[in-house]
């Protein structure tokens, strides 16, 4: 149909900007992250990918240690859209892996979103517990190393220098 | 000597049981056959390549069909889709066996079971301000107030009065015409709109709810996607909240309307048109709103479902929703369809805003056939009388 040609193209609009984590400990780590890759390239849009880090766990100790990454891109979802589109994909790495209790094979959270400030039962953006996590501060430094926590107004690489000899292992993957 | 053929109306189960009836089936022949008269198609992600294979041979038996994908019949990838084709009897025969099988296809039995009963029973009624609405039954018809800023000209308590006089004027025309329900909103949400603040909404649309909400008896929603004109809205006399994001975009929301146990419209809603998957995309946003909702503690039956024609999709995107809205009657919730004088006619028809009564009938026809039971519209007069047109023909 031709009926509707170039007045429709969508203007171009702000879309937010946000970042998701990724980690895996479960199974095929490297085939998770892979397909995890795929899949947030058509959720977001303009994605980056950090490099891949290796972390040690945190809280359960007696368990395999991480691979981790960082995506940043912009979303036309809106916040909870987002997190449901999420939870489907981890769902779909758990399920092909099998039934397993445990730590599961794919874990994405929702760093920030846009300079959104929320606290709630569903989701709290910030991530709150982002700035103890090695895993999650070195990756963004990557990508977005001048973004500024919307809640504290301190910046990344501050929050890193303050933090990072407390902090749990974490190296890039080599 | 010649036969003489003709051709009967489709998947619409009345009209088989009538025409069996008047040839003299008998009654028992008649229980056992109508399920052989209405045919239905199912489509089914993630499931394995084994799951997907066995699902086929057993669907063949029944005389039914299940397609896959290349990939997946080859055993050449782990998962993917099938798409089950097959009389709702072949269905009820499948579903006898499905439990007994393994590789997950008794959970897809009780997710398959659950499909069949929510598309016989429909949407369960809801009960708002005294009135029971029991969807189906005929459609519903929702006038749309928009407290814009030009409704305030002037200043002052004056500039206010005229406003009041004016929405109730309005309202007064939209219940005389046959409305069930006002939606009243305080901003602009087409397009390339400019936000107002929500201490400017809340201005808007406080005062207009608090007086109809006392002269009125029609059940009153608040077109909002902020929480706190929401949560100001239900105390000022609102009865259900009609948000455009679909409970999605702020978690306080749905917390709100938890709290309030007041019924919610959510709206499929998106900010580009990009989908790997339209139908499926839509499905699966309201899918989430109505378990955040459940979630929360609201009952299942407060909660209405939209798929937001004019909302993050494209012209022809809108015209496949609208051709394709029954496929939503799986989600077990009723449908309110909001097509009113939007840009996707002005695309088909070339023509401006206020020359699109016409093109909205038709969407409004076009929705009521495939199952929407509410219609959000400006021209409440000459939509009731298409409605009740509609409800004619096909509810006879």
């Amino acid at each position: 149909m031709k009926l509707f040609s170039q007045k429709q193209k969508e203007r171009t609009r702000n879309l937010p900007i946000v970042a998701v984590a990724l980690g895996t400990n479960v199974g095929d780590r490297e085939g998770h992250l892979r397909k995890a890759r795929k899949e947030l390239t058509v959720i977001l849009k303009n994605p980056v990918f950090s490099q891949v880090y290796e972390s040690e766990p945190v809280g359960y100790l007696d368990q395999p240690w991480f691979l981790n990454q960082v995506c940043v891109g912009e979303t036309p979802e809106a916040p909870l859209t987002l997190l449901h589109k999420f939870k489907m994909l981890e769902k779909a790495a758990g399920r092909t892996a099998g039934p397993r209790f445990g730590p599961r094979p794919l874990d994405l959270d929702l760093l920030f979103y846009g300079s959104w400030v929320m606290v709630s039962t569903i989701l709290t953006i910030p991530h709150p517990r982002m700035q103890e996590r090695s895993f999650v501060i070195q990756p963004l430094l990557e990508l977005v190393p001048d973004w500024v926590d919307p809640r504290s107004g301190r910046g990344l690489k501050e929050i890193w220098e303050t933090n990072k000899d407390h902090l749990s292992r974490c190296y890039p993957k080599v | 000597m010649a036969f003489s053929l003709r051709l009967l109306s489709a998947n619409q189960p009345d009209v088989v049981w009538k025409e069996m009836n008047r040839i003299g089936v008998s009654p028992e022949g008649l229980d056992l056959m109508i399920g052989k008269g209405e045919f239905l198609i199912v489509k089914v992600a993630n499931i394995s390549a084994p799951a997907a294979n066995i699902l086929k041979q057993e669907m063949l038996a029944k005389g039914g069909e299940v397609a896959l994908g290349k990939e997946m019949a080859y055993l050449r990838s782990e998962e993917g889709e099938a798409i089950i084709m097959g009389t709702r009897t072949q269905y009820r025969r499948l579903l006898e066996l499905l439990p007994r099988q393994p590789f997950g296809l008794a959970a897809l039995a009780q997710d398959l079971n659950r499909l069949l009963e929510t598309l016989e029973e429909g949407p369960p009624p809801l009960t708002i301000k005294n009135q029971r609405f029991e969807w189906g039954k005929r459609t519903y018809i929702m006038g749309i107030i928009n407290i814009t800023p030009d409704s305030f000209s002037g200043d002052g308590l004056l500039a206010q009065d005229r406003m009041l006089n004016k929405v109730l004027q309005q309202a007064e025309a939209f219940l005389e015409a046959g409305a069930d329900f006002l939606d009243i909103g305080g901003q602009s949400t087409r397009p390339g709109y400019t936000q107002v603040s929500t201490e400017e909404e809340k201005r808007r649309v406080l005062p207009v709810l608090e007086t109809l909400a006392k002269k009125f008896p029609l059940p009153l929603s608040v077109d909002t996607y902020k929480p706190a004109v929401a949560k100001a809205a239900l105390a000022a006399g609102a009865d259900l909240i009609n948000d455009i994001w679909g409970l999605q975009n702020d978690p306080a929301m749905v917390q709100i309307a938890a709290a309030a146990q007041a019924p919610v419209i959510v709206m499929h809603n998106k900010t580009t048109p990009e989908y790997t998957d339209l139908m499926g995309d839509v499905a699966s946003f309201l899918q989430n709103s109505i378990d955040l909702a459940v979630a929360h503690g609201l009952p299942r039956e407060k909660i209405i479902i939209d798929p937001g024609i004019g909302f993050g999709k494209t012209p022809e995107q809108n015209l496949t929703v609208l051709n394709r809205l029954d496929e939503l009657k799986a989600l077990g919730a009723p449908i309110l369809l909001g097509t009113s004088r939007k840009s996707v006619i002005g695309h088909v028809l070339d023509l401006p805003v206020e020359q699109r009564v016409e093109g909205t009938a038709a969407t409004v026809a076009v929705g009521i056939t495939r199952g929407a039971h509410i219609i959000r519209v400006h021209d409440v007069k000459a939509m009731v009388r298409v409605a009740r047109m509609t409800d004619a023909i096909i509810r006879s």
